[in-house]
């Protein structure tokens, strides 16, 4: 394996590979930076420069934009409150309140270190996993999918506590929006009110644009007209990046789990970096020493979301590579672009010769992504002048932005319409206490949840959700997040009655 | 902890973006015997979303029994609650009002020290003080016009002459400076053509 890796590293940095990835890196940094493209929709834009590539160059310049754009996702996130990439919106949620705090070098400093670590450790579970993939991927079938989708809908309606009703209810409502469409059972179209427009269902990038980037960009306009974002006092201290490379090695617990948990995500076709973000950020802040600092700037939760997004693509190249299944959006451009150059994808490609290309993919997964590492720390700091920038200015500067960015996705103008409407709804979510982020990941996972309900019923009947035993302990995780806390709560308020003292 | 971390009236905390239970008009858990102000824009909002939910499910009575089945599991119980959150706001009140609870005074408590809920209040106080109100109402007013004359002029002309004229246009009338806000727009404009035209070869 070692040799394998070494002679795929040779082959990459053969001239041109490096320049290749290097105008890779800085393409998909640059349209991370960009709200509403995201590292997929640039890889599949840029997918016809590499036709006069060799094959290993053209993988490691397609790893570049794509694995780099998260990168770049997270310096908007963290400083504009706008994601990027929409694996990134899960950084927002600290990176801008810490931005707000005036420690946003730290925060870049402590996504770009996560960033980094993930990467490495879902490469090492990748290469530790590879030889038993097959058995892995077939113990999940329909039910796991459904409990997997489901547990993720709960984790998030847990997550909004103190406003578990409302997150409950902003869940509910961006399952809704993501029946729109074409039903899984016939195919026809559902709640589309003879629009054809509505025959895809409402697209993720303007909805998550105008979600985050536009009611942001509302509520900054609107209230800070012309003031900064950054609302500290002049002479406060300054955050530093290292302060954030130091928080990463402090949180090694954070580090590790949130690994994990994006490497276990991503291998999982279908999901993403999106739902791996936020689970391990829901996971970061459940097992946190100070839960009650999470959405108001704390650095282990921009450790947690990015550490995760960066481990998935380790996990999303696993089906990728040993069963065509691709593991992410950004896996299936990537595929795409495999099968252009003539590597096959799927198991001929864990056998003999086409193993290098598997090699390659590995080493083009880590080495494109430390490069903009260093190009993020060296001048992302400097990208902190964005938030000096008046919101009268800032504001209309980056709805444009966003507007063309959604726009050239599929130079539709309904598509930005809707990330208009989002904008507004977003807006209004924020005043009056719902949560955006349950609405979003409904809509992330609302196909995935009448899919495979659907399958399910269909393979195995209802006793599909409760024979097999990942099901079954995805659903006691499941009513264990729903009910643990009440019922725990119940156990001490009896108990503190049997012994006559007075419940916590 | 909370993800969103936005509570809104009525929901027990203080945080950026939601409006504050401490502040005037909030429609939160008031004392016992008072009465509970309205606030109309979440009233607005509940409607708006009742809307939707209640036009999903309605059509999915209509379509196919397989078909329906996930929308109806989930539109209904979440139709249920929009509608018994839009009573609450609204004012109605099925029990009796619990006094304010120890928990939410710790978290007022507790926003004293917070940097964001203390912005936020920060946020909240100018609108109310009328003058302030108006403002912000204005400033609505203006974002609304504002983007459905974008979405206009993009019907009527093209989505390249009318995205320029209309970043020129807000920021001219948000900044009154006319060099600045043409400056700004110029460099904005070639900033996308660069990416996206000439970098990414995206055919806008």
């Amino acid at each position: 394996m070692i040799d394998g890796l070494i002679a795929a590293t040779i082959e990459l940095m053969a001239w041109p590979g490096p320049a290749i990835m290097l105008v890779g890196v800085l393409a998909g940094l640059l349209v991370g930076v960009l709200p509403g493209v995201g590292g997929a929709g640039a890889t599949a834009l840029l997918l016809p420069v590499t036709y006069a590539m060799e094959p290993v160059h053209a993988i490691g310049f397609l790893m570049a934009v794509g694995t780099s754009s998260g990168l770049g996702g997270q310096i908007t996130s963290i400083l504009v409150n706008i994601p990027g990439d929409p694996p990134n919106a899960a950084t927002t949620l600290d990176g801008y309140p810490m931005t707000r705090q005036g420690r946003a070098a730290e925060a870049l400093g402590a996504a770009t270190a996560g960033s980094v670590v993930g990467a490495v450790l879902g490469v090492v579970l990748l290469l530790a996993v590879l030889p038993i993939t097959r058995e892995i991927v077939l113990a999940f079938s329909y039910p796991e999918f459904f409990m997997i989708a489901l547990s993720g809908l709960v984790m998030i309606a847990a997550l909004t506590r103190g406003n578990t009703f409302k997150g409950l209810l902003s869940a509910g409502v961006g399952l809704l929006i993501a029946f729109i469409g074409l039903d899984p059972i016939n195919g026809a179209p559902r709640f589309t009110f003879g629009q054809l427009y509505l025959w895809d269902g409402i697209d993720l990038t303007p909805a998550l644009v105008g979600l985050f980037a536009g009611a942001e960009m509302l509520a900054l306009y609107q209230f800070r007209g012309d003031a900064s974002i950054v609302q500290v006092e002049d002479g406060a201290r300054r955050s530093r990046q290292l302060d954030g490379v130091v928080a990463t090695v402090r949180a090694w617990r954070t580090v590790v789990m949130s690994s994990l948990i994006g490497f276990v995500v991503g291998v999982i076709p279908g999901i993403g970096g999106t739902v791996a973000s936020f689970l391990s950020y829901g996971r970061a802040a459940r097992m946190s020493d100070h839960p009650e600092r999470f959405g108001k700037g704390a650095v282990e939760g921009v450790i947690a979301s990015e550490t995760a997004n960066d481990a998935d693509k380790g996990g999303a190249l696993l089906p990728t590579i040993a069963f065509g299944i691709p593991g992410g959006t950004m896996m299936a451009v990537l595929m795409v672009g495999l099968i252009l150059h003539g590597v096959p994808v799927g198991p001929s490609l864990m056998r003999g010769d086409n193993l290098t290309i598997v090699y390659a993919l590995v080493v083009a997964l880590l080495l494109p992504r430390m490069v903009a590492a260093l190009i993020v720390l060296a001048v992302g700091g400097r990208a902190v002048a964005l938030t000096r920038i008046p919101g009268s200015i800032l504001a209309p500067i980056i709805s444009v932005v966003a507007i063309v960015g959604v726009y050239a996705v599929r130079n539709s103008m309904l598509d930005v319409v809707v990330a208009l409407v989002f904008s507004y709804v977003g807006y209004a979510m924020q005043r009056h206490g719902f949560s955006r982020v349950a609405l979003i990941i409904a809509l992330v996972l609302g196909a995935l949840v009448e899919r495979s309900y659907h399958q399910t019923m269909a393979t195995f009947g209802p006793a599909g959700f409760i024979s097999r035993p990942i099901a079954v302990a995805l659903l006691v995780l499941i009513l264990l997040t729903l009910f643990g806390g009440p019922l725990l709560r119940l156990v001490r308020r009896i108990k503190a009655r049997d012994y006559g003292g007075t419940p916590a | 902890m909370s993800v969103e971390a936005r509570p809104g009236p009525g929901d027990g905390a203080v945080g950026s973006g939601g409006k504050s239970e401490v502040g005037p008009g909030a429609a939160g858990p008031d004392p016992v015997g008072s009465r509970p102000s309205i606030d109309r824009e979440a009233v607005v909002f509940d409607l708006i979303m009742v809307a939707f939910a209640a036009l999903i499910v309605v059509t999915a009575l209509g379509i196919g029994p397989r078909a329906r089945v996930v929308p109806l599991v989930v539109g209904v119980p979440t139709l249920l609650g929009l509608l018994f959150l839009l009573g609450r706001d609204l004012g109605i009140r099925v029990l009796q009002p619990r006094p304010p609870s120890t928990e939410t005074v710790h978290s007022m408590a507790e926003a004293t020290d917070d940097l964001e809920a203390a912005m936020a209040a920060a946020l909240e106080v100018p609108e109310d003080t009328p003058e302030a109100a108006q403002a912000a109402r204005r400033s609505k007013i203006l974002l609304a016009g504002w983007a459905i004359a974008y979405v206009a002029g993009v019907f009527l002309t093209d989505f390249l002459v009318a995205t320029p004229i209309a970043l020129f246009a807000i920021l001219a009338v948000t900044t009154r400076r006319w060099l600045l806000s043409a400056i700004v727009t110029a460099g904005t404009c070639l900033f996308l053509y660069a990416v996206f035209i000439m970098l990414l070869k995206v055919p806008v």
